[in-house]
């Protein structure tokens, strides 16, 4: 039941979009758009870590897919592409792995008198702070990009008529 | 065609205009080209450099020498992404439209007063959505609802001491405390407890400065980008601290799976 | 489980005088509290329940329940609990002021601690080894009807706390063998939506983001899902004979 897998996670990814989108107070009308962007990246993020590709280049294609998307819907509720896609990110932060580190950390400081359990809580912090901060950093990155290659129509989006394109 | 409007009044306005753009959390350029583009329908040119806590500006007539230099001091107001993108439609609408700088301060403070979200609204929403986190990383269904409860007391704990004006960080360490003190009970029980404590803090994540540092960063006003880094990761410190005070507490029922 | 029906025995007997003294005072106060209006009272009453508090953090988990593990965190979580009432005394956060719905689930919210030993009873358990009024479940349902009692003003973080305990409490049902438990988040849930709605009332503005009804349909949307899964948790236990009666 692959399928089934895949919209149960896009669907708990929206809600879990919805959710920290609120926090920041996006307009109304933006809800549903940020809801599609975290379930369609999150969905991809799932199926590319189950065909074997590690977490961070998925998170890289999440983030692309957000990204553009975000340029794609922008237009259509003047909304700037951050105002849609920081919520949608935001489910994909690696929070497991964050969580290790600061678990890893305080082990650490427990163990200082045991070397086996020393090196091993050592291993662990730093391994899970590259994967940390390589995912968020690469789900920030992928996400921008398409400012940056459709740079006029980026910075046109929450314009409301059309005519010339100039500025 | 403007020549009514003096140049220190427009400068008042787009000052107040950029500095609460930077106040809620948009980032550097946009900032930036906004204002240079109010300026421009009012046919001045804009100049400014933006730093953590104020924007200098210089306004320069585009026909005359006339110069006006405003410095303002950036609120520190709630991220509001309402404002953003409707803040950003407000200088196109005077770019394209030639309103009068009285109607863009009526149409700017309309903007700024209307409601923000309700508090409410706000802390179900994150509940849910802190329990779906959980789901997302494997917790079964038991995790999630010890999530929910532990994300809504925190959050709940979070709107009341933002309303009294507590300090930020003294915020976010007690938020996390008690979130993940919550979310350690699922200790008692045999189900995905490490996920459960994991995911009850990451209401908290400071998503938007964090991305917002990245963004400018790379778009080269590294000042400001970093500022807003060290200020995002000075809270996930703080996370971090009250999420450990419970790993102290709890430590020697920790599993790792 | 042994060794959790074997603290309760140990504690309801070492200490049931004192259990007595305690919950003839809470009666006595909440008569008080019914019958007039004066700050001392209520101040009181603030300090009443702090003291239970405390007494639930340090001598029911602290002291007796020593062999159960995780009795610390337990301990620290109601001692943060008996804090905020403190605090609450202080600033004279709860007002106490009565609101009138659904007083007659305040009442049975009220009378339940005593429900709670004659369930024990009715399922063939004795003396030490019963449900007394001063547990932990006993002291959160009595908490909750007080406040859903005088719902005019609630300090709502100590009901989110006595949520959470409740729905641990729900969980323990099974691993612990105790359905009396389950009165407590039965009666809980309609408590909890009139806290909201009165928390809704309080801090709605007009106009509000978004309409007051999307708010409204939230809240409902929530409470249904509580409902329904909370029957769904109680057809299970059944169905699976969890609870041996």
């Amino acid at each position: 039941m692959f399928i089934t897998d895949i919209l149960i996670d896009a669907f708990f990814a929206a809600v879990a979009g919805i959710g920290f989108g609120a926090i920041s107070d996006p307009p109304l009308k933006a809800f549903p758009y940020i809801a599609l962007l975290a379930a369609a990246g999150h969905a991809c993020r799932f199926c590319l870590m189950s065909y074997g590709i590690d977490i961070a280049t998925a998170s890289m294609f999440g983030g692309l897919i957000i990204g553009f998307g975000s340029l794609w819907l922008g237009k259509r509720v003047h909304c700037p592409m951050t105002v849609l896609y920081i919520p949608a990110l935001l489910p994909m932060i690696p929070g497991k792995f964050a969580y290790r580190i600061v678990f890893s950390l305080i082990m650490f400081l427990q163990n200082m008198d045991n070397p086996t359990e020393r090196t091993r809580y050592f291993e662990m912090f730093f391994s899970n702070s590259i994967v940390t901060l390589t995912v968020i950093f690469l789900l920030a990155a992928s996400a921008t990009l398409p400012i940056f290659i459709f740079q006029k129509r980026a910075f046109s989006l929450t314009r409301h008529n059309n005519k010339q394109l100039s500025a | 065609m403007r020549r009514d409007e003096s140049l220190q009044s427009i400068a008042k306005f787009i000052a107040e205009y950029a500095a609460h753009m930077m106040g809620c959390g948009v980032h550097t350029s946009r900032v930036v080209r906004s204002a240079k583009r109010i300026g421009d329908a009012y046919e001045t040119d804009v100049n400014i450099s933006v730093f953590q806590r104020n924007i200098i500006l210089t306004l320069k007539e585009n026909n005359s020498d006339k110069i006006h230099s405003e410095v303002v001091d950036i609120p520190a107001l709630p991220i509001s992404f309402e404002h953003n993108a409707e803040l950003s439609a407000l200088s196109w609408n005077i770019y394209d439209n030639n309103l009068s700088l009285a109607d863009a301060w009526k149409l700017y403070n309309k903007i700024v007063n209307a409601p923000s979200i309700d508090s409410l609204f706000v802390l179900i929403l994150v509940g849910f959505a802190n329990a779906s986190f959980c789901k997302l990383f494997g917790g079964d269904w038991f995790s999630m609802t010890i999530v929910f409860s532990a994300t809504i007391t925190g959050m709940f704990l979070k709107q009341q001491m933002q309303r009294k004006h507590f300090n930020h960080y003294i915020i976010f360490i007690v938020c996390a405390f008690i979130a993940s003190l919550c979310a350690s009970t699922a200790y008692l029980f045999d189900t995905t407890s490490e996920i459960a404590l994991a995911t009850s803090v990451l209401y908290l994540v400071p998503g938007v400065p964090l991305i917002n540092g990245v963004i400018d960063i790379v778009e080269g006003y590294t000042l400001t980008g970093f500022a807003r880094l060290v200020n995002a990761l000075m809270l996930v410190l703080c996370i971090a601290i009250g999420l450990s005070l419970t790993l102290v507490l709890v430590k020697d029922n920790l599993i790792i799976n | 489980m042994k060794i959790f029906w074997d603290t309760i025995a140990d504690y309801n007997q070492t200490t049931w005088v004192a259990q007595l003294f305690i919950i003839l005072i809470g009666m006595l106060l909440t008569g008080m509290l019914y019958r007039s209006n004066k700050t001392w009272i209520k101040t009181a009453m603030k300090g009443y329940l702090a003291f239970t508090y405390l007494w639930i953090a340090f001598v029911y988990y602290l002291y007796f329940g020593e062999a159960r593990s995780y009795h610390l965190v337990m301990t620290i979580f109601w001692s943060l609990m008996a804090l905020v009432w403190i605090w609450d005394a202080a600033k004279e956060y709860t007002t106490f002021e009565r609101d009138r719905q659904l007083d007659w689930l305040a009442w049975i919210l009220l009378v339940m601690p005593f429900i709670y030993p004659a369930v024990s009873l009715a399922r063939g358990m004795e003396f030490p080894q019963i449900t007394s009024p001063l547990m932990p479940c006993s002291v959160t349902i009595f908490t909750i009807g007080l406040l859903l009692l005088f719902s005019k003003k609630i300090n709502l973080f100590i009901v989110l706390c006595l949520t959470h305990w409740s729905i641990i409490g729900v969980a323990k049902t099974y691993s612990y063998n105790i359905p009396e438990d389950f009165l407590l988040a039965v009666s809980a849930v309609p408590a909890l939506y009139i806290f909201f709605r009165q928390y809704f009332r309080h801090t709605l503005k007009q106009p509000s983001k978004p309409d007051a009804k999307y708010i409204r349909a939230l809240l409902i949307l929530l409470f249904t899902i509580m409902g329904i899964s909370l029957t769904g948790t109680f057809v299970w236990g059944v169905v699976n004979h969890a609870f041996t009666l």
